[in-house]
C-alpha cells in the first residue's frame, strides 16, 4: 500500500475540478473492468526510510507511479496537467487524512499508448507521472 | 559470542560535576554517533648521541565525538538544538551515555567534556529530513 499515493488520492479528490477531471476516480494499483475513462491508478515504486539510532525510521521518502490512462493522448494529458498543478499548488507540509505530508513534488512523466486486447479497435493512451515526497 | 549492531541503540545526556550527574535527558532524533579517536602525544628525548629518534608517551589526548540528530519540530526556546548550544555557550560540562543494544558494553561509551561546536542544519530543496551535528571536546575536568 503506497501511503503517499493515498494521502495524493485525498487530497486530490478534494480538489476543485476533480470530479470532472477525472470521471474515473484514482485507485490503488488497477482499476475495475469498465472504468470510465480518463481514470488513474497509482503503485509504490520505492519507499526509503530515514532512520533514527533507535531503530526506528524517523520519516519516509517515497516514489509513487501515477498512470493515467484515456481514450485520447489529449484528455490523458489534461489529467497529468491537472494533477500537477494541485499538487504544486500546495508543495510543503500538510496534514492529509493521518499522514503529515513533508513534502511532494511531480518529477518523471511518460507517455505510451495500448491497444487493449478486448476486441475493441480503440487504443487507450496512458501517461505516468512520478509523484516524490517525504512523509511520517 | 554475541556481536553488537548500531539500531536500537540510544543515548542521553547530565550535566556532571565533580563527578557526580544530574538530572539525564534524552538525545531524541539521534542518528549517529561518529567514532572517537583517543590518542597520545610523544615527545621527542632523542639524545645527540642516539643514531635513531627517540620518543616516549607524555600526555593522553581524549578528542572529540560528534553526534547527528534530525532537527524536531518543537518550540524554539525547549528544542534539543537551543537546549545543547546553551551548554556550549556556559560551558556546561556535560556527559554523554551511550547505552548500546546487548547487556555487556553499557559502560563502553561514555562522553564527558564540553560541547565545542554545534552546526545549524543545511537548509535545501532535497529529500533528506533537517539534522544538526554536535561536537564534544572531552574532558573529565570541571571548569
Amino acid at each position: 500500500m503506497s501511503v503517499l499515493g493515498r494521502a495524493c488520492r485525498t487530497y486530490l479528490t478534494g480538489r476543485t475540478g476533480y470530479a470532472s477531471t477525472v470521471p474515473g476516480g484514482i485507485s490503488p494499483e488497477i482499476a475495475n473492468v469498465g472504468t470510465v475513462m480518463p481514470y488513474v491508478v497509482y503503485q509504490t515504486i520505492t519507499t526509503q526510510p530515514q532512520m533514527l539510532l533507535a531503530g526506528t525510521p524517523a520519516v519516509f521518502t517515497e516514489r509513487v507511479q501515477i498512470t493515467v490512462v484515456s481514450t485520447t493522448r489529449a484528455s490523458a494529458q489534461a489529467v497529468v496537467d491537472w494533477i500537477r498543478t494541485q499538487v504544486q499548488a500546495n508543495p510543503g507540509r500538510q496534514t492529509v487524512g493521518s499522514t503529515t505530508v513533508h513534502h511532494w513534488r511531480i518529477d518523471d512523466a511518460a507517455d505510451q499508448s495500448e491497444v487493449v486486447s478486448d476486441g475493441d479497435d480503440e487504443a487507450t493512451r496512458i501517461s505516468t507521472i512520478e509523484l516524490v515526497g517525504v512523509y511520517q | 559470542m554475541a556481536y553488537v549492531v548500531g539500531p536500537s541503540a540510544s543515548a542521553a545526556f547530565a550535566t556532571l560535576t565533580n563527578s557526580t550527574t544530574g538530572t539525564t535527558a534524552a538525545l531524541s532524533g539521534l542518528i549517529s554517533i561518529a567514532a572517537n579517536a583517543r590518542s597520545m602525544s610523544f615527545a621527542d628525548v632523542t639524545a645527540l648521541s642516539d643514531t635513531t629518534l627517540q620518543r616516549i608517551p607524555v600526555r593522553s589526548d581524549p578528542g572529540t565525538v560528534q553526534l547527528t540528530i534530525f532537527l524536531e519540530d518543537t518550540v524554539t526556546a525547549s528544542n534539543l538544538w537551543t537546549t545543547l548550544n546553551t551548554r556550549r555557550t556556559a560551558k556546561t560540562h556535560t556527559r554523554v551515555t551511550v547505552d548500546l543494544p546487548g547487556a555487556n558494553i553499557d559502560g563502553l561509551l561514555i562522553y564527558d567534556g564540553y560541547i565545542s561546536e554545534i552546526s545549524t542544519p543545511e537548509v535545501s530543496a532535497s529529500d533528506e529530513a533537517l539534522r544538526f551535528t554536535v561536537s564534544l571536546q572531552l574532558s573529565d575536568k570541571d571548569v
